[in-house]
């Protein structure tokens, strides 16, 4: 930041009108260089803000999109991931959706019983936030998740496939590494790792005798390998 | 041919001018100062909360490994210090140190140095723990980054409180609180980032169906994990939960537009905190809640904050009865007088 010129208190604008030359005082503390120099950036810098949730919501999956947001976003994106402004900013959109749990088992070869966790635990993970990580954690997992035997037409086009692989090999090692970390936290032999959805009831089924947000039919476990998805 | 010249000069004049207004204008840094202490106290908590778990988030046998947070970044320039550390120890230190700049930066000590460095240690942490984050991290890093532009340890500082002791101990008037380019430029940044945040908000859920058929909120509230507070009563009334999903909405949708009139933004930001107190006493993200109520804030003028943050001071000294307490405000910064407030708040159309 450029060092400021001090003002004179009696024409500086507290109400940031600023633009104030009537009475023969510089109308602005940065002359017009500094300025010029602060406006490029700021152009970089809005277009960086503006841009990635932009090329979001004109992508229906990843590294698709408007080929007007497409290549401004990749002559954009080091800026704009370098100081984190790479967000969509879709909460709870376009639909809230269900929830998505991990149950992990942990098992011994020595006879001990088998350990149940499920991530995230309102009894366990305290404060709130604490909660919210883990939960996250749980989110972000399943939303990487890409199983490993591609659909026919990925398979049939490299370019498609090494994308395909490439995003399969970051969720394994994601699954791996809770997988590891339970295993050298509880000593287990074995760890059995679920994705788990949480469904949610409309208010129709909500209504309904001996139905609960809770229920145990509304939590679905998610298969490793389901039928391939069309699109990577 | 002339009058097209004319008028196209002169509307690019008027750009240009509205442009420097808008960016380069002074504006005293009382709103800019709050919203560090609040952002500071939101970034300290932040990252306290990561404490215990500082070794199964950031170590080598944690849930996140290095390498596999660098893996979710790709190609991309995101980079961390934290990358390169592995041992307890360190990592522990290096917390304990992310700790302290946090507290020196929420009470204004060295604000200029703990300022940058505190949105460097934000910054880290986003990048290497960008597998856990959510929209609370996206905004303390954008209020840790645009607060760092400003002068916000001007006043509300200890910084301030030292230089108006040592200026009594010389037997000088303290320098008067000035109005500042910088402070204007950063709380514009926060300004339009909020807009573009609430524009994208609006955008991505008119992309859905349950925000247009009205039973958004329902699906919110019944979200088990999310619940901090059994909302699900609503069910009994359908068209609370329709009005409070189309409200959300078109609130957002048009925040951009109809929170800079000074008619309607009172109400926008009274929507604000509504559906942000609503997330975080209902949906158990009260961090996240606070944290946009917080950036909300940068469109209270800082005529306005002053005002208030005065009120405040003299409404606890009375209750502490301390009426004879330290005077934190020079004579240059005195509270302004009702009529005062009221024609600069006429005048402000920031």
């Amino acid at each position: 930041m450029s060092k400021e010129k001090p003002q004179n208190t009696k024409t500086a604008n507290p109400t940031a009108s600023g633009d104030d030359s009537r009475d023969g005082s510089p109308p602005f503390a940065w002359s017009p260089l500094t300025r010029a120099l602060l406006s490029g950036w700021l152009v970089i810098h809005m277009a960086a803000v503006f841009l990635p949730p932009f090329a979001f919501q004109t992508s229906s999956v990843p590294g698709s999109g408007s080929p007007l947001a497409v290549p401004l976003m990749q002559w954009i994106s080091p800026y704009a991931d370098g100081l984190y402004l790479n967000h969509g900013y879709a909460f709870f959109a376009p639909d809230p959706g269900s929830s998505f749990l991990l149950r992990a088992s942990m098992e011994f070869d020595d006879g001990r019983e088998t350990i149940h966790r499920t991530m995230p635990d309102l009894d366990i993970d305290w404060p709130r936030l604490r909660y919210h990580r883990h939960f996250m954690l749980s989110e972000h997992l399943n939303a990487s998740f890409i199983p490993a035997q591609p659909p026919p037409e990925v398979a049939a086009n490299p370019a498609d496939l090494e994308v395909w692989q490439q995003r399969h090999a970051v969720y394994a090692s994601r699954r791996e590494a809770i997988i590891n970390h339970l295993k050298k936290k509880y000593g287990a032999d074995r760890v059995r790792l679920r994705r788990v959805e949480h469904r949610l009831l409309d208010p129709y089924e909500f209504t309904q005798p001996n139905r609960r947000i809770d229920s145990p039919e509304t939590y679905i476990e998610l298969s490793e390998t389901p039928q391939p998805r069309a699109t990577p | 041919m002339n009058h097209l010249m004319t008028w196209a000069t002169h509307w690019l004049k008027e750009i240009v001018a509205g442009w420097n207004q808008f960016w380069f204008a002074e504006q005293q840094p009382h709103t800019l100062a709050l919203i560090r202490i609040l952002a500071g106290l939101m970034l300290f908590y932040t990252h306290a909360v990561w404490t215990p778990d500082l070794m199964k988030f950031l170590g080598p046998d944690g849930v996140l490994p290095n390498q596999v947070a660098r893996d979710i970044h790709g190609n991309s320039v995101a980079w961390s210090y934290l990358w390169y550390f592995e041992s307890p120890t360190v990592l522990g230190a290096l917390h304990l140190f992310a700790l302290v700049v946090f507290a020196m930066f929420t009470v204004g000590f060295y604000t200029r140095v703990t300022s940058i460095l505190a949105t460097i240690i934000t910054l880290a942490y986003c990048h290497r723990l960008s597998g856990v984050f959510f929209g609370l991290d996206q905004v303390n890093a954008m209020l840790a980054m645009y607060v760092m532009l400003g002068p916000s340890g001007a006043v509300y500082s200890v910084d301030r409180w030292l230089a108006e002791r040592q200026a009594g101990q010389g037997g000088r008037q303290p320098e008067p609180v000035r109005p500042t380019a910088s402070a204007n430029l950063a709380i514009r940044l926060i300004q339009l980032q909020m807009c573009v945040i609430y524009l994208f908000g609006g955008v991505s859920k008119m992309r859905g169906e349950m925000w247009w058929d009205g039973s958004a909120v329902w699906f919110a509230v019944a979200n088990l994990e999310y619940q901090s507070m059994d909302m699900t009563w609503l069910v009994r009334s359908p068209w609370l939960i329709a009005l409070l999903s189309h409200i959300t909405v078109f609130w957002e949708a048009f925040y951009c537009a109809l929170v800079w009139p000074r008619r309607t933004r009172p109400v926008v930001l009274f929507l604000a905190v509504c559906v942000h107190g609503g997330i975080g006493l209902c949906l158990g993200m009260w961090t996240f809640g606070l944290a946009m109520i917080i950036a909300n804030y940068a469109f209270v003028p800082a005529e306005l904050t002053r005002a208030l943050v005065s009120a405040g001071s003299t409404s606890l000294r009375r209750l502490a009865g301390g009426a004879g307490g330290r005077q934190l405000q020079p004579a240059a910064d005195a509270e302004p007088t009702r009529k005062q407030l009221r024609g600069k708040l006429r005048g402000n159309a920031n």
